[in-house]
């Protein structure tokens, strides 16, 4: 055989392996245009279920215990009610959820309804593509007004807002100064313990009542795993099942009441609330310096002290890892909401018994005690899970209609009892087990955030993130650590830099003696000046910036938020103001001129400040 | 006197003659063109009898029909549904109708211009709001669109582009114009806004609360009187005459509560606005008494509130404070201090 010869097989070789290749691809393309057609239209398909009926669809993220299934039972009752009517729902896990409402919203294929986030990056999203149900809302729900519906004949007439048990606040967002969102079920968060696990690792299976009981009941945990190792080797357990979400409720928890106090000497106009202008003007005149303040520094601290006891790694894992762990019983306790009640005692029954307490508050005397002396109130409880209706949706009336039928009395009870999840609607009963997650009027409230919106927000995240997820050193390090404090000085400080002077201020003579238990101590207040020195840095050079931004795109919801002053102005011209229609367009315009209000004053108060703190303008930094 | 040419037709003449001219070639064609015009007649006189009969004239039911296509567009308006709302103002203001419905329309147009996203047209909304001012200052829709134009001076999505000084002429022109209108309190209640937000320049200040007393004191039952007080007693608040502030929180407050339809401001808000009062008494004028009687609405009347707690107690604390006599110890038998 030739060269030649050799040179064309090798091509023809080539030729074919394109083939199989281009074959395989069409047969693939074959094979899922056949899956997709199946599913679409087959027999069993939901094309052929809901043949010549509207079909409402909704779509949300709450996949716990039998949210899915409740649902659709009451779907199914919607549909008997209203044969022609289908309903949908379309379950999106957690975390794609985002990005999958995104799509389908800039897309235009977005499902009716739509379960909204309480999270500031959903704000442009809800204006620019969910409708305002403001004067929806005032009506009343008619299937209040039917008997089997409805039990309580004081529900009727009234609007659908105050049939709530928290006026319909959990669907009003405060920014956009509108009603978006239809919710359906009441939350609140606690701790949860395997009680099995708290009796034999510390005695007793009383739950702590204070901070201080709290960090000794970890370590009894921790010993308790420790000595269960030495038998077995692959015996896994730790305090609490961590999770970037945990971390967020026990910050939350504690955070509140830690900056409580910066209330009283910061709150210039005295509303009860240190709004932005007055937090930027407290740290730029020097008022505040955030690096040092002992309430700032406590909240982190207290929340930095609670997370070495969760499981390692949490800032990466996410809360349907942390609700596994404590479910297999491989943690002693978690911190999740009442949404998570139920599928938490399906998932362990009879495998072990569960105890839910709530946040211990440190004693006095105890770490803390000084600073943080409440628990957060939950008095203001918002309802969640509220679902928005998409401007894009060619039913709106029926989608309405359905979420009126959700929220009935005996509906929402009903779908509640299932989910076990606190109702919505007053008068409606909750299952029993939910007596522990009852709201707690006592308490304060949030009044003080460390970071605005934008680039502080971000750098805040991205310092925070970095200082919570620092693992505490081994005696590895310390050894190290030792051997450097006994060489030479300059060395040494150079090495360590605060931790060695923290260490030197100590004992200066012997640094090298430094116990293990005050060089971990050292090392994380060590950590915790880096992280607040540089965000506060980063807070001086952004704030203002931020803060114009906010102001700017605050201007720009206002003009879109005219449009439906606009349309009840329009309508009340012919309808000669109805009372709803009157008092809607009150309450919208005392709201946004509430907020032209506030705008106004900002840019005073910056423009103030700027001058107080001679601070350049925007985008320019902070002077050197 | 012999009757005239017209009136000595009969319909039997009329007949017969018809049939003469239609079997007389040459006045055929003429013939048949006299029929079909009385035969149009004829309709038209059937429908108009029995528009007479159901109590519309064409004309009336034409603007029922386009007053019903403008109902529907407003409530398509409403809904989000732009196409299709500018669909039905468009065939309202195609066919004939009243005099107003034009202006409702264009009206309807505008908004749709002006909201619809991603396309909206503010430029185009301006135009028709302008037209219905101009050519139709004597309708309903007229003080609605000086309003919209008022608005778009006023607010527009970039404040360097604002026109402060036109969007003030324009409210001005409502409330000259309109004065019983309720845009007219809110043209007050906005203008008074353009010259309050110039917070710390004095002579701005003082106009915009000029506005705003003197509307309050013409009007001081309109719908927006409570957002009136509130912006005063802030500008008051600001300055530090704290029993004015107080004043007029209390006139908000008061007014906001005895409008017929309810309570146009939200729970929270009113929280809040509760918290302010009580704290600027007891901490700035230390009117204790009067603190702790703030405090408790709260308690009493926004109970599923966050401050509910806080503001419990503040009221224990501030009446405890109130036993106290002047340079004296509190009262033994006042509820013990609280604070959180």
């Amino acid at each position: 055989m030739t060269p030649r010869d050799l040179e064309k097989r090798r091509q023809r070789a080539g030729r074919v392996r394109h083939y199989v290749g281009l074959a395989l691809l069409a047969a693939a393309a074959a094979w899922s245009a056949t899956h997709v057609a199946v599913r679409s239209f087959g027999p069993d398909s939901d094309t052929a279920l809901v043949a010549g009926k509207t079909v409402i669809r909704f779509a949300h993220w709450q996949l716990e215990g039998r949210t899915v299934d409740a649902l659709n039972e009451a779907c199914r009752e919607y549909t008997r009610l209203h044969p022609d009517v289908a309903v949908r729902q379309i379950e999106v896990p957690e975390r794609a959820y985002e990005q999958w409402v995104r799509t389908q919203l800039i897309g235009r294929t977005a499902p009716d309804l739509i379960e909204l986030r309480d999270e500031a990056v959903w704000r442009n999203l809800i204006a620019r593509y969910f409708v305002v149900i403001t004067e929806l809302v005032d009506r009343p729900n008619p299937y209040n007004a039917a008997p089997n519906f409805c039990d309580d004949p004081n529900l009727a007439g009234l609007p659908w807002r105050e049939t709530y048990v928290d006026d319909m606040q959990g669907g009003f967002i405060e920014e956009l100064r509108d009603h978006y969102g239809v919710p359906l079920s009441v939350f609140t968060i606690r701790c949860f313990a395997n009680r099995d696990i708290l009796r034999a690792a510390a005695g007793s299976d009383r739950p702590p009542a204070t901070l201080g009981e709290f960090f000794e009941l970890c370590r009894a945990i921790e010993a308790y795993a420790a000595r269960r190792r030495e038998r077995d080797g692959s015996f896994r357990l730790v305090p609490v099942a961590g999770s970037r979400y945990t971390a967020e409720i026990f910050g939350n928890q504690y955070w509140t009441p830690s900056v409580w106090a910066l209330l009283d000497r910061h709150d210039t106009d005295l509303s009860g609330q240190l709004e932005e202008d007055e937090r930027i003007e407290a740290v730029l005149t020097g008022r505040l310096d955030l690096a040092t303040d002992p309430c700032i520094r406590a909240g982190h601290r207290a929340l930095y002290d609670i997370t070495r006891h969760f499981s390692a790694g949490f800032m990466s894992d996410q809360r349907d890892q942390a609700v596994l762990l404590f479910s297999q019983g491989r943690a002693a306790m978690i911190a999740t909401g009442s949404w998570d009640a139920g599928s938490l005692w399906r998932q362990v029954a009879g495998d072990f018994e569960i105890i839910v307490f709530d946040f211990p508050v440190p004693a006095p005397g105890e770490p803390y005690g000084r600073l943080i002396r409440n628990r957060v109130s939950e008095a203001g409880a918002r309802a969640g899970f509220p679902l928005g209706l998409t401007r894009t949706s060619r039913h709106k009336d029926q989608a309405i209609d359905f979420m009126q039928f959700l929220t009935s009395k005996r509906i929402n009870e009903r779908i509640n009892e299932q989910f076990r999840w606190f109702p919505a609607i007053r008068g409606a009963a909750p299952d029993r087990i939910l007596e522990p997650f009852r709201p707690q009027m006592e308490g304060v409230y949030k009044v003080f955030d460390m970071h605005l919106t934008g680039t502080t927000q971000l750098r805040y995240q991205n310092r925070y993130e970095e200082y919570m997820s620092a693992a505490d050193p081994g005696p590895e390090e310390y050894r190290r650590f030792l051997r450097a404090a006994a060489g030479d000085r300059r060395k040494f400080l150079a090495t360590y830099g605060g931790l060695a002077r923290r260490c030197l201020a100590d004992s200066p003579d012997r640094p090298e003696h430094m116990p293990f238990g005050a060089y971990v101590e050292a090392w994380r207040d060590d950590l915790y000046d880096r992280f607040i020195r540089a965000y506060a840095a980063d807070y001086r050079e952004c704030a203002l910036a931020d803060s114009q931004r906010n102001w700017a795109n605050g201007h720009h919801a206002v003009v879109q938020t005219d449009g439906p002053l606009a349309q009840l102005r329009a309508r009340a011209m012919r309808e000669q103001l109805r009372g709803a229609t009157r008092r809607n367009l009150a309450a919208l315009v005392v709201g946004q001129v509430e907020r032209v209000r506030q705008r106004a004053n900002h840019r005073a108060a910056i423009e103030r400040l700027r001058i107080a703190a001679d601070v350049p303008p925007t985008g320019q930094g902070a002077r050197p | 006197m012999p009757p005239t040419g017209v009136a000595q037709l009969s319909v039997r003449g009329m007949i017969a003659d018809l049939v003469t001219a239609m079997t007389t070639p040459g006045r055929r064609t003429a013939a048949v063109l006299a029929a079909l015009a009385g035969a149009a007649l004829v309709s038209s006189w059937c429908v108009g009898g029995a528009g007479v009969r159901s109590g519309t004239s064409p004309g009336k039911a034409s603007a029922d029909r386009a007053a019903a296509c403008l109902a529907e567009a407003w409530h398509h308006l409403e809904m989000v549904n732009y196409a299709r709302a500018g669909e039905l103002f468009g065939t309202a203001l195609a066919g004939p109708c009243s005099r107003v419905q034009p202006a409702e329309g264009m009206l309807g147009l505008g908004q749709l211009k002006q909201f619809r996203q991603p396309e909206a047209d503010i430029a185009e909304a301006g135009r028709l709001y302008e037209a219905v001012a101009r050519d139709f200052a004597e309708t309903p829709a007229a003080p609605l669109a000086v309003m919209n134009l008022a608005r778009l001076a006023d607010a527009p999505a970039v404040e360097k582009d604002r026109d402060r000084q036109k969007a003030r002429r324009l409210y001005r022109q409502v409330m000259e114009r309109y004065p019983s209108h309720f845009v007219a309190d809110e043209a007050a209640l906005r203008l008074g806004q353009t010259y309050l937000e110039n917070v710390g320049d004095r002579a701005a200040e003082d106009e915009g609360a000029k506005v705003l007393n003197d509307w309050l004191a013409a009007r001081g039952d309109n719908f927006l009187a409570a957002a009136m007080h509130l912006q005063l007693a802030a500008l008051y608040e600001r300055r530090g005459q704290y029993r004015r502030a107080v004043e007029h929180w209390t006139a908000a407050d008061a007014a906001d509560a005895d409008a017929p339809v309810g309570r146009a401001i939200g729970r929270a808000a009113l929280a809040s606005l509760y918290l302010q009062v009580a704290r600027v008494l007891e901490m700035r004028l230390k009117d204790y008494a009067e603190a702790a009687r703030w405090y408790e609405r709260i308690v009493v009347e926004i109970e599923r509130d966050p401050k509910y707690h806080v503001a419990k107690l503040a009221a224990d604390r501030c009446r405890r404070l109130a036993s106290v006599p002047a340079g004296g110890e509190p009262d033994p038998n006042a509820p013990a201090e609280a604070r959180p």
